[in-house]
């Protein structure tokens, strides 16, 4: 799904490149988000679920679980590069005292929040412009980032990012 | 409205460090409340025109983007930047649907 979402995104974004409709660029931002979005709900389903294909039909069920607004929240914070203390309460800090998040992590939760936003715009109000520039942009930073995610060795950092996705609400109001 | 002293001198194109792929010419900022209703900042990245954005590699977006957000961070500056790129000719383009 991720692909097929960005390059959707990518062939809208590159119609009439002198004079790219507004109509275009918008969907090409949907579109974006919405692939980074479905890539992370896949990868914490998969930590949750497994990988295998005759899992899928679990991953699918558990991925409607998912909240957009829960999902902005956890990668503001993470995106930020520091977790409040009572969400980080016991797991291993760096002798300054901090919880480290890997770069990888803190650029794909800073790209989401951005597009999600971005989407909003896209979606909604049509006093905004978008420019090719920008959605072009975006659309590579979606790319770039989903790939350096990738490479991220599963570790425990990882799977904590994962299930803050869905558990962030219920981490940080007890 | 416009963003705060701090806030300004963040973005001040001669403290940062920006990637040589992606020529800017200009950082424009101001204060946003976005979507959900929190406290947040529109900054506008006015590329060069010469910049090749057929071309862009993701790795320049995020390294320009990541001193934006690194710079603001260490300036004291939490509010989430929101990040658009456009070309001098995309701003003067504000006739018609298109």
């Amino acid at each position: 799904m991720y692909e097929d979402l960005l390059t959707q995104a990518a062939s809208l974004a590159q119609l009439d490149p002198k004079k790219p409709k507004q109509a275009n660029l918008r969907r090409a931002v949907s579109s974006a988000y919405y692939a980074v979005f479905h890539y992370l709900v896949h990868e914490a389903c998969c930590v949750q679920i497994g990988t295998q294909h005759n899992q899928a039909a679990y991953r699918h069920v558990l991925g409607r679980a998912f909240s957009h607004t829960v999902m902005n929240q956890a990668c503001r914070s993470f995106g930020g590069g520091t977790l409040k203390d009572a969400a980080i309460k016991g797991l291993p800090r760096n002798p300054a005292g901090n919880y480290v998040i890997p770069n990888e992590i803190q650029d794909i939760a800073k790209t989401f929040v951005e597009l999600q936003e971005k989407r909003h715009l896209a979606d909604y109000d049509l006093t905004e412009r978008f420019r090719r520039s920008d959605v072009l942009a975006l659309i590579q930073q979606v790319q770039s980032d989903v790939e350096q995610f990738a490479t991220l060795a599963p570790s425990d950092d990882r799977r904590f990012f994962l299930a803050c996705l869905w558990a962030w609400k219920e981490l940080t109001t007890r | 409205m416009s963003a705060d002293k701090n806030t300004l001198d963040a973005v001040d194109l001669k403290s940062l460090s920006l990637p040589p792929s992606l020529p800017v010419a200009e950082v424009r900022v101001e204060d946003y409340t976005d979507s959900s209703g929190e406290p947040a900042l529109r900054i506008l990245v006015v590329l060069e025109e010469d910049a090749d954005v057929e071309n862009l590699k993701g790795d320049s977006v995020r390294a320009l983007k990541s001193a934006i957000h690194d710079s603001l961070r260490n300036h004291g500056v939490s509010a989430f930047p929101y990040i658009f790129l456009a070309k001098p000719s995309e701003l003067a383009d504000v006739d018609g649907e298109g």
